[in-house]
């Protein structure tokens, strides 16, 4: 049949295309696949048991809750960005701690990037402009830094922007701030900011 | 495990690699094959034997991206499935519903006929799809590669059923029009 010639030919796409919709739905349709998963239970356990699943469903999230409002309250008397880990590794192995405490983040020409959670859909060229060769726990501070792991080749995007190729899908990485230069946060304050933050403000920079 | 060490353990032929596998794109399969058949012994059946066709298979292959390459085949293996339902009547999932509207896209036949290589005619789909905008092109890929149903994929891009039918319908009629355009009827 004509039309299952087209069903096959298109089964046969690009696989860059192919996964790049996967990940459109790895970060949109977490809801879905939840929902789905539900449906998946039931199939297979029956309606006698979808109510003991739901009370576990239940407990579990009262128990999410908790942990989550624990956390908030830890990270907002012990804010983690921009303070030094005491004793943080130096060969920078703790990848899972460091992501649990900071974003992933790294730094090229000064400037530090974080995970803006979006990927890019086609990687198109593969052509990188460096490779990160450094990482640390919490927060990088050398140029071609990371933390969460080396050999991930990054290239600069538009926007000053940073895309970064991990495990084969284009992570983009948008600017934090620059490591040597803030007056576009000073520039970015009302006149009333300026004044409360340095007194010898007169309206001139 | 990075896809390279799941394919040097194919190539060894250590069998680790199967687990290996199922571990890291089980879930991924799965999801595939469950789209197209909407059974779960079923789709579960297809994902063991996309294991057992990539046992088979690597080596001598060496996909670039493994994951591409096991959905691949586990989208293969659930059509060939549905044809077999078909014939006995049973489960269809998304899959008679996706050809028929695809029908829409066959072009008119023209005076001279032509035989068009499946990847000749993949190539030109291709084309057309990196001509698309990124969420269109995501929606078509989702309807007609993964299966998906108009409900889940208007859900999960926010849209209306009949807006995300309507785009695949504007969709379907450009890709007709590029085959056309392109000299290639079916």
């Amino acid at each position: 049949m004509k039309n299952e010639k087209l069903l096959n030919a298109i089964g046969e796409i690009d696989d860059e295309l192919v996964l790049g919709a996967v990940n459109d739905i790895k970060e949109k349709d977490r809801r879905r696949k939840k929902s789905a998963g539900t449906t998946k239970g039931n199939d297979l356990k029956g309606a006698a048991k979808t109510n003991k699943r739901n009370s576990l469903l239940k407990w579990t999230a009262i128990a999410a809750c908790l942990c989550v409002a624990a956390t908030a309250a830890f990270v907002i008397l012990n804010p983690p960005w921009g303070q030094a880990t005491p004793d943080s590794n130096a060969d920078g192995q703790s990848v899972t701690e460091s992501i649990a405490d900071y974003p992933a983040m790294i730094m090229i020409d000064g400037s530090l990037y974080y995970d803006s959670g979006e990927t890019l859909s086609v990687s198109g060229s593969q052509n990188a402009d460096g490779e990160i060769t450094s990482s640390v726990e919490g927060e990088p501070n050398q140029n071609n830094q990371s933390n969460f792991g080396t050999g991930y080749s990054y290239r600069r995007g538009t926007d000053n922007t940073i895309q970064v190729c991990i495990d084969g899908v284009w992570h983009l990485f948008l600017p934090l701030r620059s490591g040597t230069d803030n007056s576009s946060d000073w520039d970015d304050l009302s006149e009333q900011e300026k004044e409360e933050m340095d007194p010898t403000y007169n309206g001139q920079d | 495990m990075n896809d390279n060490e799941i394919l040097d353990l194919y190539w060894t032929r250590n069998e680790t690699a199967i687990s290996a596998t199922a571990e890291k794109y089980g879930g991924y399969c799965y999801s595939i094959s469950y789209n197209i058949l909407r059974n779960n012994e079923d789709a579960e059946e297809c994902v063991n034997d996309t294991y057992l066709g990539a046992w088979k298979s690597i080596p001598p292959q060496r996909p670039n991206r493994l994951s591409a390459y096991l959905g691949k085949i586990t989208r293969n293996l659930s059509l060939n499935r549905v044809r077999e339902y078909t014939a006995a009547k049973r489960g269809l999932g998304q899959t008679n519903l996706v050809l028929s509207e695809l029908e829409e896209c066959i072009p008119a036949e023209t005076d001279v006929e032509q035989h068009v290589d499946e990847m000749v005619l993949a190539a030109s789909i291709n084309g057309f799809l990196l001509l698309q905008p990124e969420r269109n092109r995501n929606v078509f890929i989702r309807r007609y590669w993964y299966l998906y149903s108009i409900r889940d994929i208007a859900e999960a891009y926010g849209m209306s059923e009949g807006k995300t039918a309507s785009l695949l319908f504007r969709m379907r009629n450009q890709l007709k029009a590029h085959l056309e355009k392109e000299g290639i009827s079916l």
